[in-house]
């Protein structure tokens, strides 16, 4: 059940993403979807399950996109792991912890696509645009990300001591 | 408990590692494997994830193509709504000014075809009864003052009908006189000009002063800047390029290049540049030009406001200046004398 509920949100975030993200985008930049619901994946799952999840959008978005393949598969997976870790320490019904989640990952996610995509030539834009794309792009993802998070966080339990 | 049940209870990998730290493990060499993989293998499965995502992205890019055309339409609604409420709004305040002008047009013309109705044939007009005309008169310096013995004396006398308070203009060929800066001023006509007191001395169109005291040949005039100098004067403002009279005051000099405006409402509405004219009684009355305000000050609780007026004629010394003399229109004297002598007769 839980697998299902996993392939229809990365099929919809992929349908999101290549499909709702170009309109809805600013000045060149466009939320991420699937970062969105890596989020929401990573407060219902635990003990693995998060970063499995992770690793699941992280291939979606690797196929969608036209980047090298692998490449989101490790950011969502470091991500899940950190989501996952933070689930377990902080009380996610209060705002701030669902604020430094959201944007902490939309930030890791954004930077570290964006430096792969510098990196590789797919991009040349100088060191000061590209910050300022990063910046914006995590943002903007964390507009979107942070109420879905809190509609999500509403359902949770309190924070559980420690991982496993 | 051996080695390998101990690690299968704790689910761990090793006494390093944990099963979420060699899930991370394992995703990220996968992650690597996939990123080094030929591209033939990642193109194919990329290619059959699009195909995937197609029936979804073709409904949702005409959901999203209904939803930005259905937001369009209606912001365009929208601002035609607008548009419309502001153009019937516009189309009511014009009905409204149509009917105001009408209904002023026919004041207008009722007012008008009243007062331009023609006296009845039979009715005998009168000519005015006073009449006025100018009178030329030289404003004396210090050393001729001194000459005269301190009797100011004018040149235009009693041969020339002025009388006490006549009007003072100065001719239009005049000249500034730059030493005739004498603390009183003096012109050269009096009682034997039919000057009277009180009469305002002009320059232009524009006030000098009054005729303070009048003798014989001569009259001193009072100057709107020399102390106990008073005069009823109108402030007027341009409004909506027209000028209207916003309020009375009164004009007093106090020796100051700047005379003060007292008894002013402190609800006019007043500021700095408003001219400043003689009062007139009415539409006929012509007025005279002083100058303007060049401070305005209304402090909090008073009633009145605090104006200061730079005269027009403040740095200027004429040399010759018109007297507006006014007096009896003289076929109105030979009408009650005509009229007088008929009836003795009868």
């Amino acid at each position: 059940m839980a697998a299902i509920a996993l392939l229809l949100s990365v099929y919809v975030a992929a349908v999101l993403q290549t499909t709702l993200a170009p309109a809805m985008e600013w000045r060149g930049v466009a939320p991420s979807f699937f970062v969105v619901v890596a989020l929401v994946w990573s407060v219902r799952r635990t003990s693995g399950g998060a970063i499995l999840g992770a690793a699941a959008i992280g291939l979606a978005a690797d196929l969608t996109s036209s980047g090298v393949v692998g490449v989101n598969i490790a950011l969502f997976v470091i991500a899940g792991a950190a989501l996952e870790a933070a689930n377990a320490r902080l009380d996610i019904r209060h705002g701030p912890a669902q604020l430094a989640m959201v944007a902490g990952a939309a930030l890791f996610v954004t930077a570290g696509q964006c430096l792969v995509a510098a990196a590789t030539g797919e991009v040349a834009l100088d060191a000061p645009t590209l910050i300022v794309r990063i910046a914006l792009s995590a943002a903007y993802t964390t507009l979107i990300g942070w109420p879905a998070l809190a509609a999500m966080a509403r359902f949770a339990k309190p924070a559980r001591a420690a991982l496993v | 408990m051996t080695m390998f049940d101990r690690r299968r209870a704790t689910g761990s990998l090793g006494p390093r590692f944990s099963r979420r730290q060699g899930t991370i493990a394992a995703l990220l060499i996968l992650a690597a494997a996939l990123a080094l993989a030929p591209h033939g293998v990642t193109d194919a499965a990329r290619h059959a994830w699009l195909r995937l995502l197609q029936p979804a992205q073709t409904l949702a890019q005409s959901a999203i193509d209904a939803t930005t055309g259905f937001a369009r339409d209606w912001q365009s609604a929208a601002a035609s709504r607008e548009e419309l409420a502001l153009a019937q709004a516009r189309a009511k305040e014009w009905r409204e000014e149509s009917e105001r002008l009408k209904r002023a047009l026919l004041f207008s013309e009722t007012s008008s075809a009243a007062a331009n109705q023609p006296i009845d044939s039979g009715a005998v007009e009168l000519p005015p009864l006073e009449s006025s005309d100018l009178v030329i008169a030289h404003v004396l310096g210090r050393t001729a003052q001194s000459a005269l013995g301190g009797q100011p004396i004018l040149g235009a006398g009693s041969a020339a009908r002025l009388k006490s308070g006549a009007h003072v203009l100065q001719s239009g060929d005049s000249n500034v006189d730059s030493a005739g800066d004498s603390k009183v001023a003096t012109i050269d006509a009096g009682r034997d000009a039919h000057l009277e007191t009180d009469r305002l001395a002009i320059v232009g169109r524009a006030v000098w002063g009054k005729l303070a005291s009048v003798g014989p040949m001569t009259s001193i005039v009072r100057r709107a800047t020399d102390p106990g100098y008073r005069d009823l004067i109108e402030i007027v403002r341009v409004e909506h390029g027209r000028p209207v009279v916003s309020s009375r005051g009164v004009l007093v000099g106090s020796g100051a290049s700047q005379c003060r405006i007292e008894m002013v409402d402190a609800t006019a509405a007043v500021s700095v540049g408003d001219e400043v004219y003689t009062a007139a009684d009415n539409d006929a009355d012509v007025r005279l030009y002083y100058g303007k305000i060049s401070r305005a000050e209304l402090a909090a609780g008073q009633s009145h406001w605090r104006l200061w007026l730079q005269p027009a004629l403040a740095d200027r010394a004429p040399q010759k200046v018109a007297v507006l003399r006014i007096g009896l229109n003289p076929e109105r004297v030979v009408a009650a004398q005509a009229a007088s002598a008929d009836g003795e007769r009868r």
